[in-house]
């Protein structure tokens, strides 16, 4: 019997060439050709269920490492929003001394204070024009006692004079001029306490006049102060402290938003988590293929080889082995079926192979 | 500042202009006196043409209104702007006065 002797896969990406050539038509394949071939796949089979198991596992191993990433990401996440949570309160509250007041309460305590602030300077400026007035009344009358002390003085020395001619009449009438003489020196005397009081008078009233000068020019300063400025400031103030709130209300918007984000992000990683599980589902389904495979691989060895050609035995393993597009799948196949030196050399072949076709080759693993 | 005293039927309108400021507090004497009157009723102070006011101003009509109060007699202001009415509303004068 001539089995069809097929050539080694040359590693070029055209399909793999079928494990032996179409039939011309007319002949029909002989039975003990297609026993042999099914030995070949027959022996393969074993291998070929421990690449799917392998599969299997890979996948569990990476689905394992994956679920393990989403649980850091979930705790990451919650940890976000309870950061972005603390921001919140903090930027909503102050805590003063022990006390904890809103932006709304500030707002009020400064309002409040601004509000007196103005009483006051209003109360202030009333004051301080009700004291300008009284000084100017107290200046007006002070010149009044100024002229009567003058007048005073005037009349005195005019009464000194009086006393003095007096003296001098009253000497001219001798023994009955003494009455009158004494009389004229009484009233000399007299004079003379009276210019010491007004002397003290003046002394006095200058001391006041002093003092009334300088609180004039105090009041001057208090009164003049303009505070208007001041007062428009508030305006300013206020506007501030509303923008203060509207950027305080606007930030608390935002950060909720952000909040709610980082809960949309939690909520998806929960669902890829159930969606990792399907990986249980499919090494189940993987084992059961297996299963039935290992049975078609029993059924196939079951068939009596009529020869067991080593060489033509090893033909065919390349040849199944050529069906692989991954060659490092390749390389494990033949050498579990094959031993490592026999694919060896194996390799050593297709390496004399096109080297632009071994390239392509690699670009699929890549990816 | 200027001032121009109109009286009559118990009301008396006083028209200010210019800038008011304390260099003007013994102008504003004569107001006070007419408190003593005792057939004014009530009086206006028309600010229209006033550009500012100093502190010193709000004042000066306090007492206005206080003496004015002890004799019975009502103070309306009229025509603040600009300035003169950012001030005086800061001041809470709108609540202390009849402003209008």
């Amino acid at each position: 019997m001539k089995l069809a002797i097929v050539p080694s896969y040359t590693g070029n990406d055209e399909a793999p060439p079928a494990l032996h050539p179409l039939p011309p038509i007319g002949e029909v394949p002989k039975l003990e050709q297609w026993a042999a071939e099914s030995a070949a796949y027959g022996k393969a089979m074993e291998t070929l269920c421990e690449f799917l198991l392998h599969s299997a596992k890979t996948v569990e191993q990476k689905s394992q490492g994956l679920n393990v990433t989403f649980l850091a990401l979930a705790a990451g996440a919650k940890s976000q929003g309870e950061q972005i949570q603390k921001i919140v309160s903090a930027g909503s509250e102050l805590v003063v001394d022990d006390e904890r007041f809103s932006i709304q309460d500030f707002l009020n305590v400064f309002s409040q204070t601004l509000t007196n602030l103005m009483e006051k300077i209003v109360f202030i400026s009333e004051m301080s024009v009700r004291m300008a007035y009284y000084l100017d009344e107290a200046t007006t009358h002070l010149g009044a006692l100024e002229s009567f002390v003058q007048k005073i003085n005037k009349i005195n020395k005019e009464t000194n004079l009086l006393a003095l001619n007096a003296t001098i009449e009253a000497a001219r009438f001798g023994e009955e001029g003494k009455g009158f003489g004494v009389v004229a020196g009484e009233v000399k005397s007299v004079s003379q306490s009276i210019q010491t009081l007004t002397f003290d008078m003046n002394s006095h009233i200058g001391a006041v006049a002093s003092s009334l000068r300088g609180s004039y020019e105090v009041t001057q300063k208090l009164a003049t102060t303009d505070m208007s400025e001041q007062i428009l400031a508030r305006e300013r103030l206020d506007r501030m402290l509303l923008g203060l709130i509207e950027q305080n209300r606007h930030f608390s918007t935002v950060m909720q938003g952000a909040i709610d984000d980082s809960n949309k992000i939690s909520q998806n990683i929960s669902q890829a988590v159930i969606g990792m599980q399907f990986q249980d589902r499919n090494s189940q389904e993987i084992g059961n293929v297996v299963n039935v495979l290992r049975k078609l691989g029993e059924h196939l060895n079951a068939v009596p080889s009529i020869e067991e050609d080593e060489v033509v035995l090893r033909r065919m393993i390349e040849a199944i082995g050529g069906q692989f597009s991954l060659s490092e799948l390749r390389k494990i196949f033949l050498s579990k079926m094959l031993g490592k030196d026999v694919a060896k050399d194996v390799a050593k072949e297709e390496g004399n192979a096109s080297s632009s076709g071994a390239k392509n080759d690699e670009a699929i693993e890549l990816f | 500042m200027d001032m121009r005293i109109n009286t009559g039927q118990g009301r008396c309108e006083i028209f200010f202009s210019g800038k008011f400021t304390f260099a003007d507090n013994a102008a504003f004497k004569e107001v006070l006196a007419l408190v003593e009157n005792p057939e004014i009723r009530s009086f206006v102070l028309d600010f229209a043409q006033v550009e500012f006011i100093d502190s010193s101003v709000l004042g000066m009509l306090m007492i206005l209104r206080n003496e004015g109060g002890n004799h019975g007699q009502s103070v309306t202001i009229r025509g603040a702007q600009g300035q003169v009415d950012k001030v005086m509303r800061l001041s809470q004068f709108d609540t202390k006065f009849t402003m209008i």
